[in-house]
């Protein structure tokens, strides 16, 4: 039998607003497909043949040999999943989904599906194989238990390097730490979509990864703030540093996702062995932890000065904070734009990118705004942090949409980075 | 160190990440309710605790509490958890 991995296509930053071309002198970057494909690839037995499609590089909706289609997919790339379902069922192929939304939306999904795969997919991988050779494949499957990450293989990221053309080279790859968290945030599908069992890969199982991706002159990103907390977590994290430091093989990550709090709680030496690790860059992750959601509204300077603090301590460990900000939170009035762009200018940060708050279906934030019924748009594709979905409560959707752009335009207006390298003048927007 | 020493320690921690000042905090507040710190905060003081303490929390068991009673608490237990295997 043969299965065809689907990645369905989404519309980014600047698809959404082409203006911003304009506006950003700097190379716009397209990144890597997330790991769910490569690691459904992985723990797929030989006796499938596998073909893999990114439908962000050539439209996927084309004939095919094989006799199932298996897409993994989120919230901004849902509508268009639904749609290249319904092609391939045209031609008689068996459809099955997984992902973040699917294991958020499965009722939404059902009809659009043969299957559909709910959480974690490795745990019922083997019993949704077997059922589509028997032709008895049920209309949902969903893990007993969370997987245990010591058993899996590596991701099969071969399938995406192998997808690489003149004009998608990815520099960076995504590598996996862990799984799940505990913590409940009210904008993150993280605990429900992976469980609130945090789970760590072997510190064996992470170097492999990025083994892997070094053998073709890739680097890794990590993107889970989770690798901060303190206790096990920061734990690995600290002897993935020293386990990279001692391979003397730094500069294998591009860069890594943090928050302000975990910025400010790490220790200088933790900061100070990323960096001799080889990271030069944090993903700086804004908008839903107390420190930014408190900094722009006027009215807390405490936070502010700990954001202010947080850069600093980044930027003194000789780490470029390339920030992520958020605007539509509550408290977000028609001021922070204003006090967003200060604290950029006054703080030193050189790289930002600035999203519209959304209510991911699945996450606190959703399940709030629903019951206060203040979601009007359910088109999934404008689930991708450049448009407002729903009803702001200090501004309207409007002044929020113009303040992004705003934001966008006035962070880059004047700025001039033809005299860095190449990695360093590219952003993924 | 003693109990209460611990505890005014934590509750200038504590008012480091909240609007709340640290004498005008008391064991029976609700880390969320009453002194704003969400889960993210949470882990932040549970960070501060392991620097400062050198303390070893799991973050499920940190997870869990949502008092400042609580929090005492559980840096009570591990600190003498710590004594106690140095010892």
């Amino acid at each position: 039998m043969k299965i065809l991995f689907v990645y369905p296509r989404f519309s980014r930053h600047a698809e959404a607003h082409p203006e911003l071309r304009a506006w950003v002198p700097l190379n716009e970057y397209l990144g890597s497909p997330s790991l769910g494909i490569a690691a459904m690839a992985a723990v797929t037995p030989d006796s499938f043949e596998i073909e893999f499609r990114d439908d962000r590089l050539s439209p996927a909706d084309r004939p095919t040999d094989a006799d199932i289609v298996a897409f993994s997919f989120f919230t901004p790339a849902a509508s268009r999943a639904l749609e290249l379902a319904a092609y391939f069922r045209a031609l008689g192929k068996q459809t099955i989904a997984g992902g973040i939304f699917p294991t958020m939306m499965p009722d939404v999904c059902e009809p659009h599906f043969d299957a559909v795969v709910v959480g974690e997919g490795e745990p019922v991988w083997a019993q949704v194989l077997s059922d589509l050779r028997s032709r008895a494949l049920q209309r949902r499957y969903k893990a007993g238990q969370s997987q245990r990450l010591t058993d899996l293989p590596l991701p099969r990221v071969d399938l995406y390097l192998n997808k690489e053309t003149g004009h998608f080279q990815p520099d960076d790859y995504p590598v996996q730490l862990s799984r799940g968290c505990p913590l409940t945030c009210q904008a993150c599908v993280l605990p429900f979509s992976m469980t609130r069992s945090l789970r760590h890969f072997s510190i064996d199982h992470v170097v492999g990864q990025l083994e892997q991706l070094a053998k073709r002159g890739k680097r890794a990103c990590l993107t889970e703030d989770t690798s901060w907390f303190p206790g096990e977590n920061v734990k690995q994290l600290r002897l993935l540093f020293e386990r990279i430091i001692a391979r003397g093989a730094p500069a294998t990550i591009s860069y890594i996702g943090i928050s302000m709090p975990m910025i400010l709680a790490s220790s200088t030496s933790m900061l100070e062995l990323a960096k001799q690790a080889g990271v030069d860059m944090f993903y700086l992750v804004g908008g839903f932890d107390p420190v930014t959601r408190g900094a722009f509204t006027g009215k807390d300077p405490k936070s502010l000065a700990r954001a202010h603090d947080a850069v600093k301590k980044s930027l003194d460990a000789g780490i470029e904070p390339y920030t992520s900000f958020l605007l539509g939170n509550d408290t977000d009035d028609e001021g922070t734009v204003d006090r967003m762009l200060e604290f950029a200018a006054a703080s030193g940060i050189t790289k930002a990118e600035f999203a519209i708050f959304t209510p991911y279906p699945g996450t606190p934030a959703w399940t709030r705004l629903e019951k206060e019924e203040r979601i009007f748009d359910r088109e999934w594709s404008h689930y991708n942090d450049a448009n407002c979905v729903f009803e702001p409560r200090l501004m309207s959707a409007d002044e929020v949409t113009r303040g992004y752009l705003r934001l966008w335009r006035e962070f880059y207006a004047g700025k001039d980075f033809s005299t860095h390298d190449v990695a360093e003048r590219t952003i993924q927007f | 160190m003693t109990d209460d020493l611990l505890t005014q320690r934590i509750f200038s921690m504590m008012a480091e990440l909240s609007t709340v000042r640290a004498p005008d905090i008391r064991l029976e507040h609700r880390l969320r309710e009453d002194l704003g710190l969400d889960s993210v905060c949470s882990m932040e003081l549970l960070s501060m605790l392991a620097e400062e303490f050198e303390l070893d929390v799991p973050m499920e068991e940190a997870a869990q509490v949502t008092t400042v009673a609580g929090t005492v608490a559980m840096a009570q237990r591990h600190l003498a958890l710590k004594e106690r295997a140095v010892s």
